[in-house]
């Protein structure tokens, strides 16, 4: 189970399932089909890195975060609906892509570090976005609820698991390696649960709460 | 040296950040729950509110009621019963009238025997448009038969009624209500419906009694609000929400109507 093999398994069977019925569903959906199409392929991209060219995959990661928040940051934007809310989402939309982009361009050399800062600035507003769709939600007709419940959950645990990571390095602690990675394993098969349950509401229980 | 120092920076750094990381959160959580609280109680306001206003509007709408049934009362009162026993003093004092023949005297009498006895008519007529004593006596099942009786005599309008509940005839007030909504309906589908073909049906359903009233009268738009809001059908809701029932009806223009009510 804590093998990443079947974890790709499962992500892949996800996004066969997501792109069933593809071109009848909405905007949300379809943004939400390419983000599970866009992870699946970053992540097993950046596990076969070592094994086919030799090269370490941290640099990976940059384009993990990016492309999470971006593509995530217009799936709550079609979600999202007071003025205020769309406001923020659009601004950092632009803002922060730049904002991180352009310290590669000052200092290339951190392309090839894991940045901290990067994951916290990357992660953040989507946990906010994805807090207000679940206020907005309150009492009201749910609108890819399981899907943003998986989301927050992964991504409120996920955080920490990356700093912790962080923090074990600089002590150099090798057996709390594994611990680190099977929780985070773990974790996404939480997560894969949700959108499961997501799509599962989406095409059989069309009335009930999408 | 340099590499320790290096190291130091790279903690300060790992533990800023999961500092930042735990406040950020704790914020986001924080503000969420403040919010959602805000937002649950003023949607629940809302809720309370219009609870308020449809309770107001039903009192509003008993209250009318009372009014034109005490504005009847006088008028039947006034007409059937205190003109006849006007007429009757008037009478009483040409008795008084000195030098009456035999023949005057058996007439005034006649007259006052006669108009007296219709006053006693018409005061029975009203005591039992008010409350009929069979209800009383013989339980609701009669009181609706003796309702539905009324309605066939007339000719123009047949009602069928059947019934497979033992109503309790000891809870009177819940018997009244029943009985009200029945004649209200009844009614409106004389006198607004125009029907021929009525039918009253009481049957038992998952140990909830059931009404189920049909006519084959015009109908009328559900849909429309006017329709809904009107006096008697608020009459019919409060009587019933007062069983702890619920009701449903559907009905459209010359389709007749089919009200189903529930009560405990």
């Amino acid at each position: 189970m804590f093998d990443s093999k079947y974890l790709y398994l499962t992500s892949a069977i996800l996004c066969l399932l997501y792109f069933i019925g593809f071109s009848k569903q909405g905007k949300t959906y379809k943004i939400f089909s390419f983000y599970l199409l866009g992870v699946l392929f970053i992540d097993f991209i950046s596990s076969k890195l070592w094994k086919w060219f030799g090269i370490y995959n941290i640099f990976t990661s940059h384009f993990y975060d990016l492309f999470q928040f971006v593509i995530l940051s217009y799936f709550y934007a079609t979600l999202l609906k007071t003025k205020q809310q769309l406001y923020i989402v659009y601004s950092l939309i632009i803002v922060l892509p730049i904002f991180l982009l352009s310290r590669y361009v000052f200092n290339p050399k951190m392309f090839f570090e894991y940045s901290l800062l990067e994951t916290y600035l990357a992660t953040m507003p989507i946990i906010i976005y994805g807090t207000m769709h679940l206020y907005n939600n309150l009492n009201e007709k749910k609108e890819f609820h399981y899907a943003n419940i998986g989301i927050l959950l992964y991504l409120f645990c996920s955080t920490f698991i990356f700093l912790l990571f962080e923090l074990k390095n600089v002590f150099k602690i090798k057996s709390f390696d594994n611990f680190l990675i099977n929780i985070n394993i773990i974790l996404q098969f939480i997560k894969f649960g949700f959108f499961f349950i997501q799509w599962k509401v989406i095409y059989f229980n069309k009335h009930e709460l999408n | 040296m340099n590499s320790i120092s290096l190291e130091n920076t790279e903690l300060i750094k790992a533990v800023f950040f999961i500092l930042l990381a735990f406040l950020s959160m704790f914020l986001v959580l924080i503000l969420f729950f403040y919010f959602s609280r805000k937002k649950i109680v003023k949607q629940e306001i809302e809720k309370k509110n219009l609870e308020i206003d449809y309770q107001r509007a039903l009192l509003n709408s008993i209250l009318i009621t009372q009014e034109n049934e005490r504005q009847r009362i006088a008028q039947d009162l006034h007409d059937d019963i205190s003109s006849k026993l006007n007429v009757v003093s008037l009478n009483s004092y040409l008795l008084k009238t000195p030098n009456l023949s035999e023949a005057e005297q058996t007439e005034i009498t006649n007259n006052i025997i006669d108009l007296t006895q219709k006053a006693l008519e018409n005061s029975r007529r009203i005591a039992h448009d008010l409350l009929p004593p069979v209800l009383e006596k013989f339980g609701l099942s009669a009181g609706i038969e003796e309702l539905v009786e009324e309605y066939n005599s007339t000719k123009a309008t047949k009602v069928n009624y059947k019934n497979s509940i033992l109503f309790n005839d000891a809870d009177i007030d819940r018997n009244l209500h029943i009985f009200r909504i029945l004649q209200e309906l009844l009614n409106n589908s004389v006198k607004h419906g125009k029907a021929s073909l009525i039918s009253i049906e009481f049957t038992t359903l998952e140990h909830q009694n059931m009404c189920t009233y049909i006519d084959n009268g015009v109908g009328f738009d559900y849909l429309d609000e006017d329709n809904r809001k009107g006096l008697g059908m608020r009459n019919i809701e409060s009587r019933i929400s007062f069983l702890g029932g619920k009701y449903t009806i559907t009905s459209k223009p010359n389709e007749g109507v089919k009200i189903v009510f529930n009560f405990v």
